[in-house]
């Protein structure tokens, strides 16, 4: 997982809401709504001050009960995902 | 996308949840429009208070808010209100008369990153929009304010309520927005003022402007009109509004305070309200005297309407009424115009 080492934050720009199990997003740059469910919403949570990917990870694996590899995958497209809607920042550690 | 999205509006709505609130943080305002609803000097939210709505508002489900005076950029501390209210995740739409925004205000609200800044044009002359506004300038400056939002990035949606005065200069208005990039909304309902008193509706369009101002959309009208599924509008189940004194309303347009967000938290107002609740479940046949209306379909009726016009939420609207008539009229004559 390439996202081990980086500080990862939610963009404060990004405006969200908690519903129920979905987080609904407003992304800052289009406006446009974003939801995420599952584990995504578990990162988002975890992520409301930056966090290391490496901890983002190891509180995922103690959470959920899937293989640590679909894990790592998980975090990493979310975190592609959000950088490329800008509501997900990365900062060297 | 869209089908998880809709999933989560059923959510919100079966719930109840307040996502969007309008929220009014003063009744201070520099203009002296003559068709404003608003009655001045009536509160204006302390900083402290706004960042204790705040919280209240995240805790209740918000994520969309709607900042409305008076006017907003009268505040001395508005900046620290849109960063504190940006931080806490929320989506902020602005109101304004745009008079007060210069180029100092560009940098911040970029920053603040507002999805929305919806200004005040209420004429395509000068002479017009400073004749309703009652201030000499007032338009150059919201015009100049919509071209430095606009140069900057920001999305701006021009705002018109529609009145006799300026009624002639509709269209021109629409080519200005279109000339500037922007969005716009043409209003031609006219509220009486919160507190009851119906002298503004004075500037109200006559029923032939009406005629052919919504004859101008026409077109868009479905074959087929039923109200009676969506006779209910979202105010008091997902939006809601709270005022420069912290009452809580079903929306800026239905003044009727269901509680206080300084004697109780927003979120068990939300729940517990009984007048929240009978909106909530009223349905077509709860309207007086809406039952037998021959108009039923054209009818889109605004409880807010209703309790201004005669102090009921539940009953008829004049104001729609008169606008359900219109569109009988328009929608017959779309009808014969395709057996034609």
């Amino acid at each position: 997982m390439k996202y081990l080492k980086k500080k990862i934050g939610r963009n404060p720009q990004a405006a969200w809401q908690e519903i129920e199990d979905k987080i609904v997003i407003v992304t800052p740059r289009t406006k446009k709504i974003h939801i995420v469910s599952g584990c995504g919403s578990r990162i988002w949570q975890l992520i409301e001050k930056p966090r290391l990917g490496a901890s983002v990870m190891d509180m995922l694996a103690d959470e959920f009960s899937a293989e640590r590899k679909r894990l790592e995958k998980d975090l990493e497209d979310f975190i592609e995902e959000m950088v490329s809607k800008d509501a997900v920042e990365l900062k060297d550690e | 996308m869209s089908n998880i999205w809709t999933k989560v509006k059923n959510t919100i709505r079966e719930n109840n949840i307040p996502i969007e609130m309008v929220i009014e943080l003063t009744r201070r305002c520099n203009l002296n429009c003559c068709h404003c609803y608003n009655v001045k000097n009536r509160g204006e939210l302390s900083l402290k208070q706004v960042k204790d709505m705040v919280r209240q508002l995240r805790q209740a489900g918000c994520l969309f808010a709607i900042l409305t005076g008076g006017e907003i950029f009268t505040r001395p501390d508005l900046y620290e209100i849109l960063m504190f209210m940006r931080r806490a995740g929320l989506d902020i739409k602005i109101f304004t008369n745009g008079t007060l925004i210069d180029k100092t205000w560009i940098e911040k609200l970029k920053e603040v990153s507002p999805s929305l800044i919806g200004i005040s044009i209420l004429g395509a002359k000068e002479r017009t929009h400073d004749g309703i506004t009652g201030i000499p300038g007032s338009f150059r400056k919201a015009m100049a304010a919509v071209e430095l939002l606009k140069a900057a990035g920001l999305s701006v949606n021009i705002k018109c309520a529609l009145m006799r005065q300026n009624y002639s200069e509709y269209q021109k208005i629409i080519e200005m927005a279109k000339a500037l990039g922007v969005t716009y909304v043409l209003d031609p309902v006219i509220s009486p003022r919160d507190d009851g008193r119906d002298d503004v509706l004075a500037h109200r369009l006559q029923e032939k402007e009406l005629a052919d101002f919504y004859g101008q959309q026409v077109e868009q009208f479905p074959e087929s009109l039923t109200a009676e599924d969506d006779f209910y509008c979202s105010a008091g189940i997902s939006l809601g509004c709270i005022s420069a004194r912290g009452d809580v309303f079903p929306c800026v347009q239905l003044p009727y305070a269901v509680g206080n967000i300084f004697k109780q938290e927003l979120k068990d107002i939300w729940a517990n309200s009984e007048f929240l609740q009978k909106m909530r479940t009223a349905a077509f046949h709860d309207a007086k005297g809406c039952l037998d209306c021959r108009l039923r379909a054209y009818c889109t009726r605004c409880p807010g309407l209703a309790y201004l016009e005669d102090q009921d939420a539940f009953g008829p609207s004049r104001t729609a009424c008169l606008n359900a008539l219109i569109y009988e009229k328009l929608h017959c004559n779309k009808r014969v115009e395709m057996v034609r």
